[in-house]
C-alpha cells in the first residue's frame, strides 16, 4: 500500500507519517512538499497509488486546484484533502469538487486512521455536519465540471490569470510561448463559460480558501 | 590761566543769568497780565535784545574778517542798520500783522499768509533748522576755541579730539539746553512774552558790549599807542596793503548788506525778539536809535584792533578770529582775557538759547504737532490732560534735540573753517525766506505753491553754489565738478554759475539763489488761483489792523460757545483758555458786533479761538484743529431730519441754522428741488461722492451731476438702473434706498425720500466698513466649511485607516492561528504516537513505570488538545470581530439542534456526576442554525464546567413572538457586580477556580459576539449560591406560514445515478462490483463478455465501462472496449482492470483512450474515477503534460 502524505509542513508531515505507519504498518509513507512532487511521484509509481492526502495550502498549488489537476492526470488516484482548515463551506466545496474525503488536522489519530481506512474503501470521509442545509451545492457541482475540463497548464494558467497577471507575465513564468498562453486563455474563457479574463478570475475564486468561517466545534471533552 | 579758575568764572556767570531770569519771571508774574510796558527800561531791554544779532561772530569773527577784507565786516551791521532805518516800516509792519495773526514764529508767520499752510509752515522750519544748526555751531565752536587759548591748550585742529564730556563746548550746549527749557519754554502759549528770559539776554547784551569795549581799549591804548599811533604804524606797513581803504568789492558789498538786512528779519531768533517779543510801537522806535549806536561802538574798535593784532602776529602766525583774546594774553593780561572770553561766552550763550526756544516752537508746532495730530490714539491721549503738557514735552524734548544736533554739527565741521563764513552760509540760507516774507506784506497776489517753489529753488541753488562746494574739500565730491562744473559744463561751475565770476563766494551764491528764488516766487504766484483762506489772509497781511474776518468756512457748523471754550481749554490750559476767552466776550460785549442770545458762537468768536489756538501750536496747526474739531460732530439721520423740518419751518432766517443741521450730520446729504435741482447740501456729500466743489451749486441741474460722474465712470450698470428707475419717483416705494459700490472701493447707502414740496432727499451713509466685514463673515464662513470638510476627511480617513488596521489585525491573526495549528495538530499527532508505543509495549517494560508514562501522555495529549480549543475560539473571536463572518438567516426547527446537543452533553455531565436534562421543544425559529448552535453550546459548556453538584437544564421558552432558549445550573452563581463584566474576553471568575477546571474565558466572549452579529439578546439570571441561568431570545418563526424546510438531504453523492457496465469473466467479481458500486448509488450493469454484457444493457448506453483485461475469451477487454465503442459511437470512458503490470498493457490503454487500474480493484481508485467521469469527460487521459 503506498500514501502520498502532501503537505508543506515538515513536522506535520513527520506526525502524519508517524500516525500513519502505527495504523497502517505495510503501508509505504510517500511525502511530498508540493503538488510537482505528488505528480512526479505519482507518475514514478504509474499511478500505482492508494491514497493521496492533499493539504490545501501548498507552494505551487493554492486551494482546490491541486485536486482538479489531479483528477485529470490520474483520475484513477483517490485524492483526499487533509486540511487544518475546518469550515463547512471549504469542506462542502471539497467534496463537491470529486476529493475522495476530507480529514481535519485536528482529529484525534484513532479518528484520523478511521478516515483513512473509510477513504480507502471507498467512502466519501468528511466530518460530521449537523444541519448543515448543503446551499449552492449543485452551484459547486456545475463550477467542478467546468473546471474539472481544464487541462493542468490550463489551470496553471488560471490561477496566474486570477493573480491579474498578463499573457506576456504568463508566458515568462511558464516558459511557453505568448501565442500559445492567448490560446490557452482563450480556451479557458470557453470552457468556464465566461465573456472576459476578469470574469474568470471571479470563477477562479471558487478554488481558493479565504475568509475564515466559523467551524463547528466539536464539544470539549472532559479535560480529566 | 588755569581751567578751572575759567571753568568757576563761567560757572558763576551762567548761575548770574539764571539769578537774573528768574528774577524777572517773579517780577513779570507780580505785573498785572496785558498790561503795556513802555518804560525806559522795557525800551532798553527791547533794544538790547537785539543784539542778539551780535554773537560771538561778531566778538571774535569780525575782527577776524577786518583783519582779512579791511571795511568789509561793516556789511554785516549795515544790514540791520538799513532795516531799523529806512526799513523801518517793514519790522513795524510784520509786527502789527504778527500781533494780529499771533504767529509765534518766522514759519507760523508765513505759514499764517499762504493760507495757514502746514506745508509751508514745516518747510520754512526745516530749512531753518539746516540754516541755524551750523549757526549754532559755530557759537559753540568760538566758545571752545577761546576757552583753548585762555587756558593754553594747543590751538586750531591740531588740538586732539576731547571726549565730550571734557568738551566745554558740551557743557555749555547742555547748561543751554537747561535754560532754554527753564526760562524758554515755561507756557504753552509761544506768543506770550518771556520777560525773565529777556532780561538775562538784555543783560548779555550789556556784558558782551562792556567786555568788547573794554579789551578794544585795553588793546588799543594798553598795547597800542592810541588810534593815532596804530593807523600810522599799519600805513607804514607793506604787510597790510588796503585794509584801510574802503573796498571796491561793490557787488558782495550790496550782497552782503542785502543777507545780512534779511537774515536780520528772518533768523528765528531775531524774529523772535524782535517781532513776537515785541510789547508795543515805542520799543522799535527807540530801537531804532539805540540799536545802532551799539553797533556803531562795536564797529568803531573793530579795525583797530584788528590792525593791532596784525601787527603784532602777522597775518598768519596765528588765527585772527582769536586776536581778541589772544593780544591780552600776549600783552601778559590774563585778566584782560578772560574778560574777553566772559565776552564772548556771553554773546554765545545769548544767540544759543533764543534760538534753542524759536526752534523748539517751530519744530514742535510745525512739525511734529501736524503728525502727531494724526495720531489716531492723539485725542485718546489727550482728552483728560489736555495738549498743553504734551505741547511743552515735545518743545522741551525739541530743545534738548536742537542743541544735541547743533553739538554734532559742532563736532563735524572743520575746525579751522573761518566763523564769518559759517556764519554768512547760515544768512544766505535764512534770507531765502525773505521774498516769501516780504510778499506776505506787501504782495497780495503772492501763493502759497509761490512761496513753496520759489523757497524750494533758492534753498537748492544755495546748497549748490554754497554748500555743495564747502563740503567739497572733503571727499564728497570731487574737485573737478567744482573746477570744471559737472559734466565738464563750464557754465554750471557752483561758485562761478553762468559765468558770473565773482571773487566772494558769499555774494555770488546770495545772488543766484536770491534771483531765482524772486522769479520762480513771482512767476508761479501769477500763474496760480488763491484760496479763499489765502485770499482774506493777504488782506489780513497787506491790509493789516484788525485781522479780517476768515473766508465763509467750508463747514457751516454752529458751535456753541461753550465747545469753543472748552477747545480752547484743552489746548492752552484751563487758567489761560477761560481768562482768554471770557476776556474776548467782555470785549464783544462792551463794543463789537452783538452776541447770539442762544449761545451759538458766529464768525468772530470762532477766529478769536482760532487766533487764540495759533498762539499755542501754530496757525496752520490751529486751522485744522478748528476744523477738525467742528467737523467731528455727528448727529444721526432722524436728528438731521428732524433739524431739516424745523429749518424749513424758519426758511430764510433759519437758513443758516439749516446749513448747520446739514453740516452736522454725518451722512451726505443732498436736497434736489421739484426741477430735480440741486436745493442745499453738505460738505459730506461732495467728500463721500469726490464731487469737486465748484460743479454742486444751488440750481446745478441733476442731470449734470450725473454727466460729470458718468464721464468719470462712476456708475455701474446697476447704479444706471437705479438712477432711471429714480427719476419715475410714482413707481417706487418710498423711501428707497439702494447701496452703490464706487469706483475707488468704499461703499454708500443711499436713501431716497420725498419731499413734501416735491423733490426728494437723498442721504448717503458710508457702509464700506460694514460691508468689509460682511465679506470678512462670509469668507471665515467659508474657511470654517473648508476646515470641516477637511477635518471630515481626516476623520474618513482615519477610519479607513483604522479598519484596514482591524482588518490586517484580523488577517494576521487568522494567519498566525492558521500556522499555529499545523505544528499544534502535529505535536498531538506525535503524542498519540507516543501514547500508541506506551500502550503496544506491555511487558517491556515495568508496570508503574508505563502506567505514569501513560498519564503523561494523555496529559500532554489534553493540554495539546486546550491549546488548540483556546485557539480556535481565537480565530472565531477575530472572525466575529472582522465581520468576516455573514450570518445566514432562515427559519428551522429547533428541536433537532438542542437534541445534538442534549446527546452531547448528557455524557459530559455524566462524568461529572451531574443529572442533565432537556425539554424537548417543537418550536421553529428564525437564525443562523450554525451559529445558534455555537451559541448554544458555549452555554451549556460553561455550566457544565462550573457546576459541582447538581445538574444542568436546556429548554426553551416561547414568548411572545420570541423564544428563549435557557440553560440552567445548580452552579455557584456569579456576582451582581460581575455580571456585565463574564462576556468579555478572558475574563474568568474567581469563584471557578475553585474547581479543577480552568476554562478560557472566551466562550461567553463568542456568545455575546456571536448574538449580537444575529440581534438576539442575551440574557443573565443569577443567585449565588443558588446557581445561574443564561438564556438567549431569538425570535419566533410562524410555522404554518414559513413552512421548514425538510430536513436537508445527507450530501449528494455525486457518483450517485452513473450506469456502470461491468465486465468480467468472473461472476464472483462481478458480484462483489456490484456490491461495491451500488451503494454509492450507481445502476450496475454486468457481464462476462461483450454479448451478456449488450444484452443486459437492452439497448442503453452506460457512462462508462468497467472492464477486465483478461476476459478469457480470444477478445481481450481493450478491444471489446473499442467494439462496444464503436458500436454505440461513443467515445464512452472506460476503465482497464488488470492484474499484468506490463508497460505493454499499460501503453495499449493509453493508446485506447482508457484508464488502467490494477488488480485487485481498490475501491477508492475507482470511485475516484467514477467522480472523474461524473464531472465530465477527463480530456486528456493518459496524456501527461
Amino acid at each position: 500500500m503506498k500514501i502520498i502524505v502532501a503537505d508543506d509542513h515538515p513536522l506535520v508531515q513527520e506526525a502524519l507519517g508517524h500516525v500513519l505507519a502505527q495504523s497502517f504498518p505495510d503501508a509505504a509513507i510517500l511525502p511530498c512538499l508540493c503538488l510537482a512532487d505528488v505528480t512526479a511521484t505519482v507518475a514514478r509509481h504509474r499511478a500505482d497509488i492508494d491514497l493521496v492526502l492533499l493539504d490545501l495550502h501548498m507552494p505551487d498549488s493554492q486551494g482546490f486546484a491541486g485536486l482538479f489537476q489531479m483528477l485529470s492526470l490520474y483520475p484513477t488516484v483517490p485524492v483526499a484533502i487533509l486540511s487544518a482548515t475546518e469550515d463547512p463551506g471549504t469542506i462542502r466545496r471539497a467534496l463537491d469538487f470529486g476529493a475522495s474525503g476530507y480529514i481535519p488536522k485536528s482529529l484525534s489519530m484513532a479518528r484520523m486512521a478511521d478516515a483513512i481506512r473509510g477513504v480507502l474503501g471507498g467512502e466519501i470521509w468528511a466530518p460530521e455536519h449537523p444541519n448543515d442545509g448543503g446551499g449552492g451545492g449543485h452551484d459547486n457541482a456545475e463550477w467542478a465540471r467546468r473546471f474539472a475540463s481544464l487541462s493542468p497548464q490550463q489551470m496553471r494558467i488560471l490561477a496566474l490569470v486570477r493573480e491579474g497577471r498578463l499573457n506576456k507575465q504568463i508566458a515568462g513564468d511558464l516558459g511557453i510561448a505568448e501565442q500559445t498562453v492567448k490560446v490557452h486563455v482563450s480556451t479557458i474563457l470557453r470552457k468556464l463559460q465566461v465573456g472576459s479574463r476578469t470574469q474568470a478570475a471571479v470563477a477562479a475564486d471558487r478554488l481558493a480558501i479565504h475568509s475564515p468561517q466559523m467551524a463547528d466545534r466539536p464539544v470539549r471533552p472532559s479535560d480529566a | 590761566m588755569q581751567a578751572w579758575w575759567v571753568l568757576a568764572i563761567s560757572a558763576l556767570y551762567l548761575a548770574m543769568l539764571f539769578a537774573i531770569a528768574w528774577w524777572g519771571d517773579r517780577r513779570t508774574n507780580r505785573i498785572q497780565a496785558g498790561q503795556r510796558r513802555n518804560t525806559v527800561a522795557a525800551v532798553l531791554i527791547y533794544a538790547l535784545t537785539l543784539a542778539i544779532y551780535n554773537t560771538s561772530w561778531s566778538f571774535y569773527g569780525s575782527v577776524g574778517r577786518a583783519a582779512a577784507g579791511g571795511l568789509d565786516f561793516l556789511t554785516i551791521y549795515l544790514g540791520p542798520l538799513l532795516v531799523l532805518g529806512p526799513g523801518r516800516r517793514v519790522l513795524t509792519d510784520a509786527i502789527a500783522v504778527a500781533k494780529a495773526q499771533n504767529a509765534t514764529s518766522v514759519s507760523d508767520f508765513i505759514a499764517a499768509r499762504y493760507g495757514k499752510s502746514g506745508l509751508v509752515a514745516a518747510t520754512v522750519t526745516l530749512v531753518a533748522l539746516m540754516a541755524t544748526l551750523p549757526y549754532i555751531a559755530l557759537q559753540l565752536k568760538a566758545i571752545a576755541v577761546s576757552y583753548d587759548v585762555l587756558t593754553g591748550a594747543v590751538e586750531g585742529s591740531g588740538r586732539p579730539d576731547l571726549p565730550f564730556w571734557q568738551d566745554s563746548a558740551f557743557a555749555v550746549a547742555i547748561s543751554m539746553a537747561l535754560f532754554a527749557i527753564l526760562f524758554g519754554v515755561r507756557h504753552v502759549e509761544a506768543s506770550e512774552r518771556h520777560r525773565g528770559l529777556m532780561l538775562a539776554i538784555a543783560f548779555e547784551s550789556l556784558v558782551k558790549l562792556a567786555a568788547f569795549l573794554a579789551v578794544a581799549l585795553f588793546i588799543m591804548f594798553g598795547i597800542a599807542d592810541g588810534p593815532r599811533d596804530i593807523f600810522a604804524r599799519a600805513a607804514a606797513d607793506p604787510r597790510l596793503p588796503g585794509l584801510l581803504r574802503p573796498g571796491l568789492d561793490w557787488p558782495a558789498w550790496i550782497m552782503q548788506t542785502v543777507v545780512a538786512a534779511l537774515a536780520f528779519l528772518c533768523l528765528p531768533q531775531a524774529f523772535h525778539v524782535a517781532v513776537v517779543e515785541n510789547e508795543g510801537p515805542g520799543q522799535v522806535r527807540a530801537a531804532r536809535w539805540l540799536y545802532p549806536a551799539y553797533l556803531v561802538s562795536l564797529s568803531v574798535v573793530m579795525l583797530p584792533v584788528a590792525l593791532v593784532g596784525l601787527l603784532t602776529f602777522g597775518s598768519h602766525a596765528i588765527n585772527p578770529d582769536s586776536f581778541m583774546i589772544a593780544l591780552p594774553l600776549h600783552a601778559g593780561s590774563a585778566r584782560m582775557g578772560l574778560v574777553t572770553f566772559l565776552g564772548g561766552l556771553s554773546a554765545a550763550t545769548g544767540m544759543v538759547i533764543v534760538s534753542a526756544v524759536a526752534l523748539s516752537t517751530m519744530v514742535c508746532n510745525d512739525v511734529v504737532m501736524p503728525l502727531l495730530m494724526r495720531l489716531p490714539q492723539f485725542g485718546q491721549h489727550t482728552r483728560v490732560g489736555g495738549v498743553a503738557p504734551v505741547l511743552l514735552r515735545v518743545r522741551r524734548l525739541a530743545v534738548i534735540a536742537v542743541l544735541a544736533l547743533a553739538y554734532l554739527t559742532y563736532r563735524l565741521t572743520d575746525r579751522a573753517y573761518p566763523l564769518t563764513l559759517i556764519g554768512l552760509m547760515s544768512f544766505v540760507a535764512v534770507a531765502q525766506f525773505g521774498p516769501g516774507f516780504l510778499g506776505a506784506l506787501y504782495w497780495r497776489r503772492a501763493t502759497r505753491s509761490g512761496v513753496l517753489s520759489g523757497l524750494g529753488v533758492g534753498f537748492a541753488v544755495w546748497a549748490y553754489t554754497l554748500l555743495l562746494p564747502s563740503v567739497g574739500n572733503g571727499a564728497l565730491i570731487s574737485d573737478t565738478l567744482l573746477k570744471a562744473g559737472p559734466w565738464g559744463v563750464g557754465w554750471l561751475r557752483p561758485m562761478a554759475l553762468f559765468g558770473l565770476n565773482w571773487k566772494d563766494p558769499i555774494s555770488h551764491a546770495a545772488f543766484w539763489s536770491l534771483l531765482a528764488n524772486c522769479l520762480v516766487f513771482i512767476a508761479i504766484s501769477l500763474m496760480q488761483e488763491q484760496s479763499p483762506l489765502e485770499r482774506s489772509q493777504a488782506r489780513a497781511f497787506v491790509v493789516h489792523g484788525e485781522p479780517g474776518l476768515s473766508p465763509a468756512r467750508p463747514w457751516r457748523a454752529v458751535p456753541a460757545l461753550s465747545d469753543l471754550q472748552a477747545l480752547a481749554v484743552h489746548y492752552v490750559g484751563r487758567e489761560r483758555g477761560e481768562t482768554a476767552l471770557e476776556a474776548y466776550l467782555a470785549r464783544r460785549r462792551a463794543d463789537g458786533p452783538p452776541i447770539d442770545g442762544s449761545g451759538l458762537a458766529d464768525r468772530h468768536a470762532v477766529d478769536f479761538t482760532e487766533t487764540l489756538l495759533s498762539g499755542a501750536v501754530g496757525a496752520a496747526s490751529a486751522r485744522v484743529i478748528i476744523a477738525g474739531s467742528l467737523h467731528g460732530r455727528m448727529l444721526s439721520r432722524s436728528d438731521a431730519m428732524a433739524m431739516l423740518g424745523e429749518a424749513s419751518e424758519a426758511l430764510g432766517s433759519g437758513r443758516r441754522l439749516l446749513e448747520g443741521a446739514l453740516e452736522s450730520v454725518g451722512q451726505g446729504i443732498c436736497v434736489m428741488d421739484a426741477a430735480f435741482t440741486v436745493a442745499a447740501w453738505n460738505q459730506r456729500f461732495l467728500d463721500l461722492l469726490a464731487l469737486p466743489r465748484d460743479l454742486v451749486r444751488v440750481g446745478t441741474p441733476l442731470a449734470d451731476i450725473i454727466r460729470f460722474n458718468t464721464s468719470r465712470g462712476e456708475y455701474g450698470a446697476d447704479d444706471l438702473n437705479a438712477l432711471v428707475v429714480n427719476r419715475d419717483r410714482d413707481a417706487l416705494a418710498w423711501p428707497y434706498t439702494y447701496v452703490r459700490e464706487r469706483p475707488d472701493g468704499t461703499v454708500l447707502e443711499v436713501l431716497y425720500n420725498r419731499m413734501p414740496s416735491g423733490g426728494y432727499v437723498s442721504t448717503y451713509t458710508d457702509v464700506t466698513e460694514r460691508h468689509r466685514a460682511a465679506a470678512d463673515l462670509k469668507e471665515a464662513n467659508e474657511r470654517l466649511e473648508q476646515r470641516v470638510k477637511t477635518r471630515t476627511e481626516d476623520l474618513q480617513q482615519a477610519k479607513a485607516q483604522a479598519e484596514q488596521a482591524n482588518a490586517a489585525k484580523t488577517r494576521f491573526l487568522a494567519a498566525a492561528s492558521h500556522d499555529l495549528l499545523q505544528p499544534l495538530n502535529a505535536a498531538r499527532l506525535f503524542a498519540s504516537a507516543l501514547r500508541e508505543d506506551i500502550v503496544a509495549a506491555a511487558g517491556a517494560v515495568p508496570e508503574g513505570h508505563r502506567q505514569r508514562e501513560l498519564e503523561l501522555s494523555a496529559n500532554l495529549l489534553a493540554s495539546l488538545r486546550s491549546t488548540e480549543f483556546l485557539l480556535g475560539d481565537l480565530l472565531d473571536i477575530s472572525s466575529l470581530d472582522s465581520g468576516a463572518i455573514k450570518p445566514d438567516e432562515r427559519a428551522f426547527a429547533i428541536g433537532p439542534i438542542l437534541g445534538e446537543l442534549g446527546v452531547e452533553f448528557a455524557a459530559l455531565a455524566g462524568e461529572r456526576g451531574l443529572t442533565f436534562r432537556i425539554v424537548p421543544s417543537g418550536l421553529t425559529v428564525r437564525s443562523d442554525p450554525r451559529l445558534l448552535r455555537r451559541i448554544v453550546q458555549n452555554l451549556l459548556s460553561n455550566a457544565v464546567r462550573y457546576t459541582r453538584t447538581g445538574g444542568v437544564l436546556l429548554g426553551c421558552r416561547h414568548h411572545a413572538d420570541r423564544v428563549r432558549i435557557s440553560v440552567y445550573d445548580t452552579g455557584p452563581g456569579i456576582a451582581p457586580e460581575d455580571q456585565a463584566v463574564v462576556f468579555e474576553e478572558f475574563r474568568r471568575l474567581q469563584a471557578s477556580d475553585t474547581g479543577a477546571q480552568r476554562g478560557l474565558g472566551l466562550g461567553l466572549a463568542i456568545v455575546d459576539r456571536a448574538a449580537r452579529l444575529l440581534g438576539h439578546r442575551v440574557i443573565l439570571r443569577s443567585v449565588m449560591g443558588r446557581g445561574t441561568c443564561f438564556s438567549v431570545e431569538v425570535p419566533l418563526q410562524d410555522a404554518a406560514l414559513f413552512p421548514v424546510p425538510a430536513p436537508t438531504m445527507p450530501v449528494r453523492d455525486m457518483v450517485a445515478g452513473l450506469r456502470v457496465l461491468c465486465i468480467d469473466n468472473e461472476p464472483a467479481i462481478l458480484l462483489g462490483m456490484r456490491a461495491l458500486m451500488e451503494p454509492w448509488g450507481c445502476r450496475v450493469t454486468t457481464g462476462r463478455d461483450g454479448k451478456e454484457a449488450t444484452a443486459a444493457l437492452a439497448g442503453t448506453i452506460p457512462d462508462l465501462v468497467v472492464a477486465d483485461y483478461h476476459l478469457g475469451t480470444a477478445e481481450h477487454g481493450l478491444g471489446l472496449i473499442a467494439r462496444l465503442r464503436s458500436e454505440w459511437g461513443r467515445q464512452v470512458p472506460s476503465l482497464l482492470l488488470t492484474a499484468d503490470r506490463s508497460e505493454v498493457v499499460r501503453q495499449a490503454a493509453m493508446a485506447a483512450g482508457c484508464d488502467i487500474l490494477g488488480k485487485p480493484v481498490r475501491p477508492a481508485s475507482l470511485r475516484r474515477f467514477l467522480a472523474a467521469v461524473a464531472l465530465g469527460e477527463p480530456s486528456d487521459v493518459g496524456g501527461a503534460p
